[in-house]
């Protein structure tokens, strides 16, 4: 009887129940048969134990996760590997490191970088590192700011995206 | 008893979006009643498809800068991998493209116009100066004038429903550039509709299927006065308008996509090599046509397409019956995708799996009036009505035989009054829900499995079998 509302459900129950696919809509009331051999059988649905607010996030988050971009609106991020050259605490700020990088071109970038609460200075200098150079340059705390680096985040835990084995600074990534 | 065959349908769905769980309701509620009729041994056939054309198509196209083509070529493979995905059993899920479409389309309206349904009319149309085109149906926007609603597009209201004619909206703008439309004259071919009033009337009066939306809407139509309607435009983007003198003209969308219930069918069954057998769907007096639509379609399908039918004066078979849903609105709102409210068919999988949105779907079925999504009900209907009733009671029988009967069914023992008042139960809600089924009450008969499954608990609880087991 579930098979025309629920048919996965209906499907799974007929494995367990160790009965053909087809069952005409009458066999539904009839009984099984004395002796006829069911299977092992696990929960059927599980429960949700999410607020509506919480159900509410998740498919924002799901709806963000599927944003498409294009091929073309993602080939104009131009992302590149940079090695730290040089590393500057920015006073005045707690979160704030001011980065030197090497990106391959005649001249070296800033970046300012929010990572001063997980690395300290001389953990970065010269490590390689991923980073938007084509990004419109901003502002941070007076200092220009022209690549951003790229850095992975759960939670209160981040770490930054260094490449799998050294390569020429400047390689592009793609 | 031989059993009647039956063609399961639901509105072609435009496909310039992926759906929105709205949008399903009518694909859902067809997959129910084909998945039913199937088990009662009954051969069914489900058809539906992409409308591809029509102008809600070619506004999303211009706005996103690609052509029609590419944006519906794309969307229509989207939506078929997702209709797996939520088990929709389409037997024939086609396109407005398909070749089958086209050409039938072509020669059934070469057809009305040979037995004199067609006539030519010159008009003054809203053609926008900046766009440098007419602007057909979903190309203008204004008031309504009868309902006041801001929104209201060339070819309908959506918030009263009704047909529109776009000289007819107040400040009109083209929804492409907003401009004030001029008026320009075009020459167009119209379908006598007038001429079918009293068959209409009678078939209306006479289907006793008919839900009492789809049966009221259209009688209170008719009684207005039905109107020759225009049934082409001028654009490209469509199946070419057959008429003589008619080049460079398109059919409009409505007087084409319910012709795909048919050409559908002729392609399912050319493409399984019996290409006669369609006319058993169309033409044997015991088969139906089963029609699944939301209630913005109504006219199409109790007017317009009947009327078509019978202009051929070929004896086809007319909708059996329209069964029609009202609105679903996501958390006191209707759908929308620019303002983000509601779920996409493609975003609820990757929430839940599909049969939590079936079954929270069937149980809120909008079918006499809109009914509301909200995650406090969806919480609801998995939580307590599928996992504790329903999975609970499954679960634990099963389990209780695998346990205590090394998993073989049991010897029944001499039945008491708990037994028989189960049994009974049994086979009460068996026939309700039989019945709930044939008379299209699908939320009804969705919730009485699960008081079923509720009957069920109670009967274990009260003879906590386990205890006289040990």
């Amino acid at each position: 009887m579930l098979e025309p509302f629920i048919p996965f459900t209906a499907k799974r129950i007929r494995k367990y129940l160790n009965l053909p696919a087809k069952l005409p809509w009458e066999d539904a009331v009839e009984p099984l048969k004395e002796g006829h051999k069911i299977k092992a059988a696990k929960p059927i649905f599980e429960k949700i134990n999410l607020s509506e607010e919480k159900l509410q996030e998740m498919l924002e988050e799901v709806r963000s996760s599927m944003q498409k971009v294009s091929f073309k609106e993602f080939s104009k991020i131009d992302l590149r590997v940079g090695k730290i050259i040089n590393v500057e605490r920015v006073p005045g700020s707690k979160n704030l490191l001011k980065l030197t990088i090497d990106i391959g071109a005649a001249n070296p970038k800033t970046a300012v970088a929010g990572i001063a609460k997980y690395y300290k200075p001389e953990e970065l200098l010269n490590r390689q590192i991923a980073v938007v150079v084509n990004l419109e340059p901003r502002k941070i705390f007076g200092i220009e700011s022209e690549v951003m680096i790229l850095a992975a985040q759960h939670g209160d835990n981040v770490v930054f995206i260094q490449p799998e084995k050294p390569i020429a600074p400047g390689s592009k990534i793609r | 008893m031989k059993l009647g065959k039956i063609l399961v349908t639901s509105a072609w769905p435009y496909i310039q979006h992926v759906l929105h769980l709205g949008n399903l309701l009518p694909i859902l509620s067809a997959d129910v009643m084909a998945r039913y009729y199937r088990l009662k041994g009954h051969e069914v056939l489900f058809v539906s498809g992409s409308d591809v054309h029509g102008t809600p198509v070619e506004v999303e196209a211009v706005k996103q800068g690609v052509s029609p083509k590419e944006l519906t070529d794309k969307n229509h493979e989207l939506v078929v991998e997702l209709f797996k995905k939520w088990a929709i059993s389409f037997d024939n899920y086609t396109t407005t493209e398909s070749p089958v479409h086209k050409e039938f389309v072509m020669d059934f309206h070469r057809k009305v116009a040979e037995n004199g349904y067609v006539f030519t009319q010159e008009s003054e149309l809203p053609y926008c100066p900046n766009c440098k085109r007419f602007l057909p149906d979903r190309f203008v926007e204004g008031e309504c004038p009868y309902c006041g609603y801001k929104g209201a597009r060339g070819d309908q209201c959506e918030q009263c429903g009704r047909l529109l004619d776009p000289t007819k909206l107040i400040d009109a703008r083209c929804s492409i550039c907003g401009a004030s439309p001029l008026f320009r004259r075009t020459v167009h071919w119209y379908f006598d509709l007038p001429r079918f009033s009293d068959q209409l009337r009678e078939y209306i009066t006479n289907n006793k299927q008919f839900p009492d939306n789809a049966r009221n809407f259209s009688l209170r139509f008719i009684k207005e006065g039905l109107k020759p309607r225009p049934m082409t435009r001028d654009s490209d983007w469509g199946i070419p308008a057959p008429f003589e003198g008619a080049e460079g003209k398109t059919l409009y969308v409505w007087f084409e996509n319910v012709l795909g219930y048919v050409s559908a069918t002729i392609e399912y069954f050319k493409t399984h090599g019996d290409p006669d057998r369609w006319k058993e769907y169309w033409f044997d007096k015991d088969s139906k046509v089963l029609c699944f639509i939301g209630k913005d379609n109504i006219p199409f399908h109790t007017i317009i397409f009947p009327a078509l039918l019978l202009a051929t004066h070929e004896g086809y078979n007319l909708p059996w019956n329209v069964s029609t849903n009202e609105w679903l609105n996501f958390e006191g709102q209707k759908s929308s995708k620019s303002r983000k409210i509601g779920i996409w068919i493609d975003e609820a999988l990757e929430m839940f799996p599909a049969d939590y949105w079936r079954y929270t779907l069937m149980a809120n079925r909008p079918e006499t009036s809109d009914t509301n999504f909200t995650w406090k009900i969806f919480l609801e209907k998995i939580n307590s009505d599928l996992n504790d009733t329903l999975g609970n009671f499954i679960h634990r029988t099963l389990t209780f035989i695998n346990n205590y009967y090394d998993g073989k069914i049991p010897k029944p023992e001499k039945l008491d009054d708990i037994d028989r008042k189960m049994l009974d139960a049994i086979s009460e809600y068996f026939k309700e829900i039989d019945e709930n089924l044939s008379y299209f009450h699908i939320q009804a008969a969705t919730r009485k499995v699960i008081e079923l499954a509720r009957e069920g608990n109670r009967y274990l609880n009260e003879k906590k079998p386990w205890k006289t087991i040990v």
